[in-house]
């Protein structure tokens, strides 16, 4: 049997900080739904399991909750399986009986309860959907004693975080936990979930499938949808990642003493992230430069972010002003003994770092404004 | 630059050729009245040095003489940099200008006027130079109480001249740029106090983040109020499963049935035991009945026993208390008896008191007619006594006015003897040895010296050698002396005595008799009183009234007390008479008195015996007529045999009532307590009430889940999580544009702050040179001031007592002065520094008080020690003590 495992979908999200790029990253999440059908068809995936969060919140507008419906009815010889998440909950008046109100086509199945549903003759899956943002049992518990006919391959689809797994504030850690051992002991032959962002193997039979579209730069580079096949019940899966994302989530970090290495540090970003127009880039910038290195480092900055699709530059950048610097405000009276006394105010160990950080820019301000 | 000469020719109204002479280093004073010319000849040095000799303008114009055909010709002559120059100009016609230095002519024409200004460091300009500093030094009329601006020119040398000792630059254009962008680049965001400025980026981003806040906060409240929704919508469908569960239901309908059916089994057990109650009652009431017949019987025949034996009592009791009755009234008679003999002895011995009281006082008023009568003789004596002594003193008064013309009388009489004597010749006659004895003077023989004065004629004899007669001259003393005689006689006449001293001594007799009258009329006054506060008029002869009218009152009263006539006993023996009358008759009164007691007494106990019987007869008349009554219910005879009959029916009845008793309380047992009923009829209603809240409830739970669901689709449908988090985004980008403007906007301020406030170190230190040489100038005038200056050099105010005061609020005099002494200031640099030009100052401290302006000749000849000062003033007493090298105006004609 093969199937493809999904999750994390998380339709309408707004990326409003993202300003006239947002419906950008907001068009890739459905571009992400149809690449993920592509492939299915292509590899001859019946079943395509998406593992929670489905949406972004639980109060969608109706386009969002038929928008991903409308890409997956276009492929009529998949079976989307959709599971309730931590953000989407199967909660009374919530998105699922919105969703199933307006219509779902035929290809489309919700599982709202933990009922055992037939894939096929050969497979049952076994779902587990969270009725509550933040449940403190481990639904997967009840595939323990759900009963199949032998030789039934068994396949589990939860959302929710493993024991003990993960980084402190990820969604989902406190709560809605599942036993990471939950595959052996439910005579699981695929345990499919959802709620970690990135792609990553718990164990030869548990897998989180990863966001199909990145939305962070904490996550993985590139979106990911996981291909399953399982030969027969108790074989082995075989699990291989494709990319389906748009867009790469990159962060980087520049430790700055000059200008001087920006142009190589630039080839190296076009090479680990061809092609860079659809980049996203995260790059926080430290060290210290002089005040014309700092001007130089503007401009890299300014082309760069031409390049890439977007570009978020932290700069935590110490300004040490040169002697050209200082000459090139002026050599004697007035502006000079304001740029001296500006350098002098910015290292000063006794001011605050917000007061030091002030004086940088008030001294960079002059550099501009005398230099102009 | 020290000027060392002037002249002029055609110019103004010097049409011949005038010479300014005594011009030379140090304090320079040209004092000469109004169109002597003083302006015309600052005029003229003006336009020697500065202007091109031959441009035409106004003020070249009017320096020529009205009407003159000659030039207008000036002859300035100076000395600079070690070397002397004369200047030669002539203006208007036949113009030309020549330069010597040293006496050699360096220039001529156009190259002089040049040449004439690069001597002076001054740039050209088209028809004149650029006055630089001497446009700051000189001052003309009437400009003196304006600020000293320096031109461009002036603070370009001002500022080399500083800038080469302090080494300080201000930046010049590009600081002043650099301030300006910032302060048009805050201007952008802020308003002047630093507030978010309206329709400027900060505020914007400020608006946003405030817009995105409330929408955020409005969401999370919708947000809330759909999350508790979905909580409601949960908790009202698991309710709806319970309420609609039909076992639950029918098992609660079974519980109520079953409760009904025991009630009603109560109730009917309730009723029976009610009719058994009601049987009960009867017969108990039936044997009460007969049992109150029986026993009334039986006490009818214990009453009419009873009755019996109080007759024969009370029978016994009447007779014993009508012989006490009689007893009480035989004693009652014998003690009235003597309550009579004792009344007669009493009026007895109350008379003899009254008659003892007469006597005594009859006594008492022979005695005070004795006394009055001894006192009113003596009245009567003091009375004529004081009338003798008033007569005397009648007699012996001399008026104290009459004294008083005697004793003036006597002084004029002295006082004309006196001038008499001082104008008499004085006759000293001093005996030598010879003559001893033997001369007389005025007719006494002199004895060593006499010494006289010859007011009237005196004649000295000298032995019968000489005799010589002094004449005193005729004068009108005489004739006072013997009007002021003849004055005292008629005073002592008027007064009817000799002299003065018996005048004097008549006075003190007078006194002496007033002092012996006031005693004697005290005495009287203490003899025969008056009553009353104070003396009446004629108030002696009113208490020897009062005296004789109670003379008068005694002697009745002792008619009226002797009642015989015959001669009373003393006073000790009629009081004793009248005591011993009192005591009898006290003693009467004591006795009448218990008499009087014991009578009422007896008679009130008489009356209670009659009291006592009359009870007793009708206590038994009451007893007599209810034994009758109860004999007529129930005579002696059929009383037995009714007591035996009753006595059976109330056995009978008894019997009943206990056999009716015992079934009600077999009754009674089988009906449920109280409780057990409020406790059947509790769980009847809370069954009823429970399927019947179970219906209502469940209709009620349908409604809610309706309504709930409605809303939830309504609030779910609206996108609000989207919203939420698209708004949650927007607040997190305005709050990173917020932080980013606001990183700015300090540093620009920083920027601004350090900017200015270098520029005004900068500026501090750039102006203390020239405040170093204001400050003696200004001390030397207001000690203490400070004085504010701008960049420019231009004035901004003063600094008194630690107080500001901007230069245009200060007085005219005090702003003439200031712009003077920042003028000598600027000036003193100068020269300090190499670079010495002429203060020159036409009709200046004309606004100065009289105190102000010998200070400002002070500073002037302080200031003097460092430069040129040329002041020309038609104030020439003002200026008197102004020192200096005084200037005067010559004609030449050489």
């Amino acid at each position: 049997m093969r199937f493809v495992h999904t999750a994390d979908w998380q339709i309408g999200k707004p990326f409003v900080r993202f300003g006239d790029k947002a419906e950008a990253f907001r068009a890739a999440r459905l571009d992400a739904v149809e690449a993920i059908g592509r492939l299915a068809v292509a590899e001859g995936a019946a079943h395509v399991l998406v593992a929670g969060d489905v949406f972004d919140s639980d109060s969608p507008a109706n386009v969002t909750l038929r928008a991903p419906v409308e890409r997956m009815r276009g492929f009529s010889a998949v079976i989307w399986h959709l599971l309730p998440g931590n953000h989407d909950a199967h909660r009374p008046g919530g998105p699922w009986e919105r969703l199933c109100a307006l219509g779902l086509p035929a290809n489309v199945v919700v599982h709202l309860s933990a009922e055992p549903v037939a894939l096929g003759g050969h497979a049952v899956l076994l779902p587990a959907p969270l009725t509550s943002r933040h449940e403190t049992r481990d639904l997967t518990a009840r595939m323990d004693e759900a009963a199949t006919p032998p030789g039934t391959i068994r396949i589990g689809l939860a959302h929710g975080a493993v024991t003990r797994f993960g980084t402190p504030g990820d969604d989902g850690e406190a709560a809605n936990q599942i036993d990471p051992g939950r595959a052996e002991k439910a005579g699981l032959d695929y345990l499919a979930l959802g709620d970690w962002h990135r792609t990553r193997e718990i164990g030869p039979r548990t897998w989180y499938a990863g966001t199909p579209e990145p939305d962070r730069h904490d996550s993985q580079t590139v979106g990911t949808a996981l291909l399953v096949t399982v030969p027969q019940a108790g074989a082995p899966p075989t699990v291989e990642p494709r990319h389906v994302g748009t867009y790469r989530w990159a962060a980087e970090t520049l430790d700055l003493a000059d200008a001087d290495t920006l142009a190589a540090r630039e080839a190296l970003l076009r090479t680990a992230h061809d092609p860079v127009s659809k980049l996203v880039l995260k790059l926080k910038i430290g060290g210290a430069l002089s005040i014309a290195a700092r001007r130089a480092l503007d401009e890299w900055l300014e082309r760069l972010q031409a390049s890439v699709f977007h570009l978020d530059a932290a700069l935590a950048l110490a300004i040490r002003p040169d002697a050209a610097d200082l000459e090139r405000i002026d050599f004697d009276g007035v502006l000079r003994r304001v740029a001296e006394t500006l350098k002098a105010r910015a290292a000063d160990p006794a001011l605050t770092a917000a007061e030091r950080q002030t004086a940088e820019d008030a001294l960079l301000a002059l550099y501009l404004e005398a230099t102009a | 630059m020290i000027i060392t000469h002037l002249a002029v020719e055609g110019v103004g109204r010097f049409r011949s050729r005038h010479v300014l002479r005594g011009l030379d280093t140090g304090l320079n004073l040209l004092c000469a009245p109004n169109e002597a010319g003083k302006s015309t000849l600052f005029r003229a040095l003006h336009l020697a040095l500065f202007a091109r000799h031959g441009s035409k303008t106004e003020e070249m114009r009017r320096l020529g003489s009205l009407g003159a055909e000659l030039p207008a010709c000036v002859e300035v002559g100076f000395k600079r940099g070690g070397a002397d120059y004369l200047v030669k100009k002539s203006f208007l016609r036949s113009t030309g200008a020549k330069l010597y230095k040293n006496g050699t002519l360096v220039a001529d024409g156009r190259a002089a006027d040049e040449a004439v200004w690069t001597a002076l460091d001054l740039t050209p300009g088209t028809s004149a130079a650029e006055e630089a500093a001497f446009g700051l030094l000189w001052v003309r009329q009437g400009q003196s109480f304006r600020p000293a601006e320096p031109d461009e020119g002036t603070r370009a040398l001002l500022s080399r001249v500083i800038e080469a000792e302090v080494g300080e630059v201000l930046g010049g254009e590009r600081g002043e740029r650099v301030l300006r962008r910032v302060a048009d680049r805050l201007a952008e965001d802020e308003t002047a106090r630093g507030q978010p400025k309206a329709g400027g980026p900060w505020k914007a981003a400020l608006d946003r983040r405030a817009e995105a806040e409330r929408t955020l906060a409005e969401l999370r409240r919708t947000l809330d109020a759909l999350e508790a929704d979905r909580t409601a919508l949960t908790d009202k469908l698991r309710e709806r499963a319970l309420l609609a569960d039909p076992a639950e239901t029918a098992r609660q309908k079974a519980d109520r049935d079953a409760a009904l059916a025991e009630r009603d089994a109560g109730a009917r057990a309730e009723q029976a035991a009610q009719q058994a109650g009601t049987e009960e009652a009867q017969r108990e009431l039936a044997a009460d009945r007969a049992r109150k017949r029986h026993e009334e019987l039986v006490g009818l025949d214990q009453r009419i026993a009873r009755t019996r034996e109080k007759i024969a009592a009370l029978t016994r009791r009447a007779a014993e208390q009508s012989a006490a009755k009689d007893a009480q009234a035989a004693r009652l008679a014998a003690q009235e008896q003597a309550f009579g003999a004792l009344a007669t002895r009493l009026a007895e011995a109350e008379r003899a008191v009254d008659r003892a009281r007469r006597r005594e006082t009859a006594a008492r008023d022979a005695e005070r007619v004795a006394e009055i009568s001894a006192r009113l003789v003596r009245a009567r004596e003091l009375r004529e006594h004081i009338a003798r002594i008033r007569q005397l003193i009648t007699t012996l008064a001399v008026p104290a006015d009459a004294v008083k013309a005697i004793e003036t009388a006597m002084q004029a009489l002295d006082a004309a003897r006196a001038r008499a004597e001082a104008k008499a010749p004085r006759v000293r006659v001093t005996i030598g040895p010879a003559g001893a004895g033997r001369v007389t003077c005025a007719g006494e023989a002199v004895d060593g010296t006499r010494d006289i004065a010859a007011v009237a004629p005196v004649t000295v004899a000298v032995g019968d050698l000489a005799t010589v007669e002094i004449v005193p001259a005729a004068s009108d003393d005489a004739a006072a002396i013997e009007g002021a005689r003849e004055q005292l006689a008629r005073a002592l006449r008027e007064a009817g005595v000799a002299s003065l001293a018996e005048a004097h001594e008549r006075r003190a007799r007078a006194a002496d008799l007033q002092t012996e009258g006031r005693g004697l009329a005290a005495e009287l006054a203490a003899t025969a009183p008056v009553p009353g506060p104070g003396p009446a008029k004629g108030g002696k002869e009113d208490g020897i009234a009062l005296l004789e009218k109670a003379l008068a009152e005694a002697q009745a009263g002792l008619e009226t007390g002797s009642d015989s006539g015959a001669p009373l006993p003393d006073r000790d023996t009629l009081a004793r008479e009248r005591a011993a009358a009192e005591a009898a008759r006290d003693r009467l009164r004591r006795e009448h008195a218990d008499a009087q007691s014991a009578v009422l007494a007896a008679r009130s106990e008489a009356e209670a015996e009659t009291l006592r019987l009359q009870a007793l007869q009708l206590d038994l008349a009451d007893m007599q007529t209810r034994l009758g009554e109860d004999l007529a219910v129930c005579p002696d005879d059929r009383r037995a045999e009714r007591l035996v009959s009753l006595a059976a029916e109330a056995a009978q009845a008894r019997a009943a009532f206990d056999a009716a008793t015992r079934r009600a309380a077999e009754l009674r047992a089988a009906v449920p307590t109280a409780d057990q009923r409020t406790a059947l009829d509790a769980r009847v209603r809370r069954l009823t009430q429970a399927i019947d809240g179970r219906e209502r409830r469940l209709a009620e739970v349908e409604r809610d889940i309706a309504n709930l669901q409605g809303r939830i689709a309504t609030r779910g449908g609206e996108g609000l999580g989207e919203r939420e988090a698209e708004t949650a985004d927007a607040l997190a980008l305005a709050e990173t544009e917020v932080a980013a403007i606001e990183r700015r906007l300090a540093a620009l301020r920083l920027l601004r702050d350090a900017v200015t406030e270098s520029r005004r170190a900068a500026r501090d230190s750039y102006l203390a040179p020239v405040k170093t040489a204001m400050r003696p100038y200004l001390h030397a005038l207001f000690p203490g001031a400070d004085a504010a200056l701008d960049a420019s050099f231009a004035i901004d105010g003063l600094t008194r007592a630690g107080a500001d005061e901007p230069f245009v609020s200060l007085s005219d005099g005090t702003r003439e002065q200031v712009a003077i002494i920042v003028r000598l200031a600027l000036g003193r640099l100068l020269a300090e520094r190499g670079q010495a030009v002429p203060v020159l100052l036409d009709d200046s401290l004309v606004f100065s008080d009289d105190d102000r302006i010998e200070r400002m000749f002070d500073v002037l000849t302080q200031a003097a020690e460092k430069q040129q000062v040329i002041v020309l003033t038609c104030r020439s007493r003002a200026f008197l003590s102004c020192g200096g090298r005084a200037l005067t105006i010559e004609r030449d004609d050489a």
